[in-house]
């Protein structure tokens, strides 16, 4: 029964792991502009997302590390160092564009400027870390996340040809914007492969001290919870490309976004988004940045753990109460939050692989894993997406940003 | 260095003719976005607060397609296409702020 019970929670709880401001945002633009011809990359990044965190849980339950405190330990300090500084800078970025996530939400919601909002939310993030426990983390805001659901509601609801859809699922060549088709497509995959996502699953299991026992439980959520997440971000993406595609209208702006839900839902659909879209925001903000402080304290090896009081682990306390200091900051100086989440999600590809190929390594050492270690697919299947979303970041981010 | 001209310079053309095709849907996309705000705030979809928002933003967004067309003449056509929806987004607003769904209904669409 508790199994059960673990399983439905870890379900319900990766919804906080894969719908957060970049997926809502990059499957809100491949909707508007390419219809459902980009589904195929979320389907690909879904399964990546799969592998990785059921490896990651797996790392966890066997071998008692965490995939930081792995890579320093395998790899030694010096390769260490070079993943920790492109996931520090990263995760900043994305905890900015997660607390602009939270100011998006509100200033729908009431109509005052996002920058208003970015201390409140900041606070708020910084309030429930220091005074709340992983637990409270990881599931009290994941539960209130099932809001997101009415996403599916609303794609349900425009009644699209489901052929059509399911023809979204294989990799098709653009028929304009090969440069923005790619770049989205990146986006997408970044926004699912996100490294903080892998990191924190990895702590998360050590902190609820997974055993060997626990594999089962890890591999059920990793793939339930996971297609769960990815339902819903297609249904973000369904319900933009039956409402604001045929409409020629792209998503430059959540206000667009928001205008599809509406469409679809009448008078609650706007306030619906606004609030699926801060709580998933406001869940993903603390998960990331936990997650900084995780990376830091795991890789230097301090004491960490959020069920800790912040005197006992004041090094912990202080990465996250700086990160979200400099995120808030980001946000005040009126910067487009659209903007800083799709540079999130395109720096997520590029930095991916400095963390993924260290774990596939540790992931086929036995020393680790015993008789645990990865089979061949999983192996393939993570290189592959890595590498090709890896390759198609290398050239559509410049084509995008300087215009291809 | 013929190949290096010609390269600028392609890329050049291909870059100006880039900019005024996304000039062009962009100022589409915003147009239209405009025309649904309209309708949603008519039938009451959307409250009086999204629905300045919303028109706030697409006037912004108006504004800085009209700020990064070139200074050419051949934009022209653009620039008064911008300037006509800017005209559009000020009568819907003045709608919202009346509380005038006739009015925000009888503004043209695209």
């Amino acid at each position: 029964m508790k199994k059960i019970f673990n399983i439905a929670l870890g379900i319900v709880t990766s919804i906080g792991g894969f719908l957060d401001v970049g997926t809502i945002a990059t499957s809100a633009q491949a909707g508007a502009q390419f219809r459902f011809s980009l589904l195929w990359a979320l389907a690909l990044g879904t399964v990546c997302v799969m592998c990785l965190t059921e490896m990651g849980g797996r790392l966890a339950a066997v071998s008692h590390h965490t995939l930081a405190g792995a890579i320093r330990e395998r790899f030694g300090f010096t390769y260490f160092a070079i993943p920790l500084v492109a996931e520090l800078f990263t995760d900043v970025v994305v905890l900015s564009a997660e607390i602009g996530g939270v100011c998006v939400a509100v200033h729908l919601l009431t109509g005052t400027g996002v920058p208003w909002w970015a201390l409140p939310a900041g606070a708020a993030v910084w309030l429930v870390l220091w005074r709340g426990t992983f637990g409270l983390v990881e599931n009290g805001v994941a539960f209130l996340g099932l809001i997101a659901v009415s996403f599916v509601v609303g794609a349900v609801s425009t009644d699209p040809a489901w052929k059509e859809v399911a023809a979204g699922l294989e990799p098709a060549w653009p028929t304009h914007d090969a440069a923005r088709y790619g770049f989205i497509a990146v986006s997408i995959i970044g926004s699912l492969i996100s490294p903080y996502v892998l990191n924190f699953y990895t702590a998360g299991a050590v902190e609820e001290k997974w055993k060997p026992e626990d594999l089962m439980v890890d591999k059920i959520v990793a793939i339930v919870g996971m297609a769960f997440g990815a339902l819903l971000a297609t249904g973000v993406l369904v319900v933009c490309a039956m409402t604001l595609e045929p409409r020629h209208i792209l998503v430059d702006s959540y206000e667009q976004a928001a205008l599809s839900m509406s469409v679809v839902l009448g008078r609650w659909g706007s306030v619906l988004f606004a609030v699926s879209l801060g709580i998933t925001c406001f869940g993903a903000s603390l998960q990331v940045a936990l997650n900084l402080s995780y990376v830091l304290a795991q890789g230097f090896g301090w004491k960490w753990s959020e069920n800790l009081r912040p005197a006992a682990d004041a090094r912990f306390c202080a990465v996250y109460t700086i990160a979200i200091c400099i995120g808030t900051l980001i946000m005040l100086t009126g910067i487009d939050p659209l903007k800083v989440t799709n540079m999130a999600m395109a720096l997520n590809v590029l930095v991916a692989p400095l963390l993924i190929f260290p774990l596939l390594v540790i992931m086929n050492d036995e020393h680790y894993l015993d008789e645990h270690t990865n089979g061949w697919i999983g192996n393939v299947t993570v290189t592959f997406i890595t590498v090709l979303a890896f390759a198609v970041g290398i050239i559509a981010i410049p084509l995008h940003i300087f215009g291809g | 260095l013929p190949l290096v001209i010609g390269f600028v310079s392609l890329t050049g053309c291909t870059s100006a003719q880039n900019k005024r095709e996304q000039a062009e849907t962009n100022l589409q996309s915003w147009a239209a976005t405009l025309v649904v705000v309209g309708e949603q705030w008519s039938a009451a979809h959307i409250p009086n607060g999204f629905a300045r928002t919303a028109v706030d933003r697409v006037q912004q967004g108006i504004q800085q397609e009209l700020n990064a067309l070139p200074p050419d003449p051949i934009n022209d056509d653009l620039r008064a296409r911008g300037r006509e929806l800017m005209g559009r987004t000020q009568q819907l607003r003045t709608a919202i702020e009346r509380a005038e769904s006739g009015a925000a209904r009888a503004i043209p669409g695209q």
